[in-house]
């Protein structure tokens, strides 16, 4: 299942790799959800339509949980692999994911693969640090193959399960347009059992580089999700997981040095890239002080994000009762049943 | 304009939306409306005297046979659509709901549910990108609309119908074998937040009857059932 939107330019390395599957194309098919893309997409997806065993649906834009909620109902394989518009499989990812699947048959086994960066990025020292010491956008340094993992690590672009187990006991949840939707999903799931099984085999690259900017609006915003999830559930676990206390005790100290704490580590991003790859070593303690650097700015990016979320006014306990006003029930008035009788 | 035959019920012993449903589906601007409501008042206890009662009940009578009681001349409207009385309406939502209806050509459908409501199957929750889905799957409750043309296929449930659980597996194979389609309205969502489903009723003595009833009848298997086959925006 691929969820995109306004990714174009992307599509077609995605969807190439998924033609070169070694599992043969009758025993898989590729759903993909366009999420109101106003680029490009529709065009590719239609230009693929008959290279692979894609089909197409569109939505008005909704957010990736909404999308991948389509994609879920839409799917007719037992076992969906979730994948993002930029990441380009390896042709073993299907079969890895399958083989996996036939082995762990128990409809709460869920499966991530592994994901690397692209040889063109992944000297870059933002995308270095975000998937190796900093960790940001996913690391794998502590897991072993086969290893069983726990909710956290039910990484959107990267996890497959069973269909039933989805229409069964939970979808994603729509008020999550960006972040935690998948974490939040691993969470429910793990009140039925949910195991993840760590299976390296199963490789997908990532392709699309993250500016340092990027990163800070990608914080911010998966620091709004992060509240959402620990409102949503009031367990210890997830607002330790979401670093809601932590976030929420750091911010009022530091928001007055909030811009000048980015643009020191902007600037330290920037000499980074200018010394580019080829560029000696840097010695521990400078290569020390760039990671300090991403990683507090990172941080207080989601902290930003989280206690903006706070400030808001309580809503709902749950979401998406637009156009639905709360009637307001009082108990009857009117006669008696037993005086009508 | 379409006659619209609304058959509902309420529990007259406990907080209900009866009165906001019998108001807004008499607000309908595009449809000649006809509301029969059931009131259900266990030793008659409670207040059973919204507009449009037409039976009260004293002692337990299963839902769907309460609506074969209301539906015997359902052939006479172009559509009879049956209520549950713990939901939330947007406003217009007659019109506008029969409207996407008739434009996707469903002749069984309901409206999704807001992702606040109390939901027993993901497909119903509301797709806020769509405007309506077809679908395999229609819910047996709290709303349902019925096209006359799928009337005959559906009405009566027959007094063994009881709840109706499993009712909704039966019900695809019923309108696809006719040709016809079911679906999802998104646009138009009601809110199901009152009560939980099946809160008032022997839950055990349901589940043997539906496994019964499905024994009985061609059905879809759960997964086949959960199932989008188009999506319009």
């Amino acid at each position: 299942m691929l969820t995109t939107h306004n990714r174009a330019y992307l599509l077609p390395r995605v969807l190439d790799a998924l033609m070169r599957q070694s599992l043969a194309p009758d025993r898989f098919e590729v759903v993909a959800v366009d999420d109101g893309s106003t680029d490009e997409t529709p065009a590719v997806l239609a230009a693929y339509r008959h290279r692979l065993p894609l089909r197409t649906v569109r939505q008005a834009p909704s957010g990736l949980a909404a999308a991948r909620n389509l994609g879920v109902f839409m799917s007719r394989a037992p076992v969906l692999l979730f994948l993002d518009d930029d990441d380009v499989a390896d042709c073993d990812l299907l079969v890895s994911h399958l083989a996996m699947h036939l082995r762990r048959p128990e409809m709460t086994v869920a499966v991530l693969g592994f994901t690397d960066l692209d040889a063109a990025i992944a000297p870059l020292p933002l995308m270095r640090h975000v998937t190796g010491v900093g960790g940001q956008l996913f690391c794998y340094g502590w897991m072993q193959p086969q290893q069983g993992l726990s909710f956290r690590e039910v990484w959107g672009g990267r996890t497959s399960c069973k269909r039933s187990l989805l229409i069964e006991h939970g979808v994603f949840n729509p008020a999550f347009r960006f972040g935690c939707e998948d974490v939040e999903l691993g969470w429910r799931l793990d009140a039925v059992g949910l195991r993840v099984i760590y299976e390296p085999a199963a490789r997908s690259t990532m392709i699309r580089e993250l500016s340092f900017g990027d990163f800070c609006r990608r914080s911010i915003r998966q620091g709004r999700s992060q509240w959402l999830f620990a409102s949503l559930h009031r367990a210890p676990a997830v607002r330790e997981y979401c670093e809601i206390d932590r976030a929420l005790a750091l911010w009022p100290e530091v928001k007055g040095d909030f811009a000048a704490i980015l643009r020191r580590a902007e600037g330290l991003d920037r000499m980074m890239l200018q010394r580019g790859p080829a560029a000696p070593t840097l010695s521990s303690a400078s290569q020390t002080e760039v990671d300090e650097a991403y990683a507090q700015a990172f941080f207080l990016c989601r902290a930003k994000g989280i206690a903006d979320a706070a400030s808001l006014p309580p809503g709902p306990p749950r979401s998406d009762s637009s156009g639905v006003p709360r009637f307001a029930v009082r108990p009857g008035q009117g006669m008696p049943a037993d005086r009508i009788i | 304009m379409l006659r619209v035959l609304i058959a509902g019920i309420y529990l007259a012993d406990r907080p209900n939306t009866a009165g906001h449903l019998l108001y807004e589906l008499a607000g309908s601007g595009a449809h000649e409306v006809t509301q029969r409501w059931t009131a259900l008042a266990p030793g008659g206890e409670g207040y059973c005297d919204l507009p449009c009662t037409v039976s009260i009940k004293i002692a337990p009578v299963p839902k769907f046979k309460l609506v074969d009681a209301v539906t015997r001349d359902a052939d006479a409207f172009d559509w009879v659509l049956i209520c549950d009385d713990d939901i939330e309406l947007p406003a217009g939502f007659l019109d506008a709901f029969l409207g996407l209806a008739e434009q996707f050509d469903f002749a069984l459908c309901q409206p999704a549910r807001t992702a606040d409501s109390y939901i027993d199957h993901g497909i119903v929750m509301r797709m806020t990108g769509l405007s309506a889905r077809r679908t395999r799957f229609v819910e047996i409750g709290p709303l349902v609309a019925i096209r006359q043309d799928a009337i005959p296929l559906l009405l009566p449930f027959g007094d063994d119908c009881g709840m109706g659980w499993g009712l909704d597996l039966i019900w695809p194979r019923i309108i696809e074998g006719a040709a016809l389609r079911m679906g999802i309205i998104d646009a138009t969502p009601v809110a199901h937040r009152l009560r939980k489903p099946a809160s008032a009723y022997d839950h055990q003595g349901e589940s043997l009857a539906m496994f019964r009833r499905l024994a009985a009848h061609p059905h879809l298997p759960r997964d086949q059932a959960f199932t989008v086959l188009d999506a319009y925006v």
